[in-house]
């Protein structure tokens, strides 16, 4: 089994972060494991294709994502990130300024590529 | 089962592992078995909840071996799993009675968990979100 550092795993949550902003398709396709279980603070998921496919078509924005605390582990082998995040996007012409929480999990290659995940509105 | 068998968990797939781990972990929650809980959840285990709120294992284990929290039930209905490698990702519907000031409430927990097979397999991580 491939091993990743914590170095490794928190260079590509932070490589998702700048695609999602600029809407590069390429590196976030290349970032998502193609069974990606991805699941929105509202309860919603959806898998890999229609997550990127929100991007693609504009109908998803990523406008700004600022970190605020990002926790890095390696758990029984497996690559955990949790984090909190100051997000500004618009989903489907309605913007949103929100603040969340999120657990990204990554696989156990190299490069690490995203998993899992699913985020909570920060209530504050 | 013996999950101390190193020859038997060795045989055991990270599909076999997570299909018992998930209705344990449940069950010793609903059980207040802290025991149980502290052998299956990863030292490290982290559970944000709806919230944003980041609770530990011992946070967890804690309000649970008190009584601060009490589930009556718990059922999951599994929506999706994702396996790869030694480790494996679940999201779950589970259906949670939650006991509140001498009354139970039910709630749904939309609930993604992390497994890692190491060490005989263990929960590195929950997050949830309720209904």
């Amino acid at each position: 089994m491939q091993s990743n550092s914590l170095a490794a795993v928190e260079a590509a949550d932070a490589r998702r972060i700048d695609a999602l902003v600029t809407a590069d398709l390429a590196a976030l396709s290349e970032g998502l494991h193609d069974d990606l279980v991805l699941t929105h603070s509202n309860g919603s998921h959806e898998g890999k294709q229609a997550f990127v496919a929100a991007i693609a078509d504009g109908s998803r924005r990523y406008r700004a994502i600022a970190p605020r605390k990002i926790v890095t582990s390696i758990r029984g082998g497996v690559p955990v990130v949790t984090g909190i995040v100051a997000i500004k996007s618009e989903a489907n012409g309605q913007a949103y300024d929100i603040t969340a929480a999120y657990t990204a999990i990554y696989t156990t290659e190299s490069p690490p590529r995203l998993i899992a995940y699913q985020a909570s509105l920060v209530s504050e | 089962m013996c999950r101390n068998d190193r020859t038997f968990l060795e045989e055991l797939t990270i599909s076999d592992i997570i299909d018992q781990i998930e209705a344990e972990v449940l069950e010793a929650i609903v059980r207040a078995d802290v025991a149980l809980l502290e052998r299956l959840l990863h030292p490290a285990f982290t559970y944000i909840h709806s919230n944003g709120h980041l609770e530990t294992r011992d946070d967890l284990v804690n309000v649970i071996g008190t009584g601060a929290r009490v589930w009556s039930k718990a059922v999951a209905e599994r929506v999706s799993r994702v396996d790869h490698r030694d480790l494996a990702a679940t999201l779950s519907r589970v259906r949670v009675g939650l006991v509140y000031e001498g009354r139970d409430y039910q709630t749904q927990l939309v609930l993604t968990a992390v497994y890692a097979k190491k060490d005989g397999g263990r929960v590195v991580a929950w997050h949830g979100w309720h209904a």
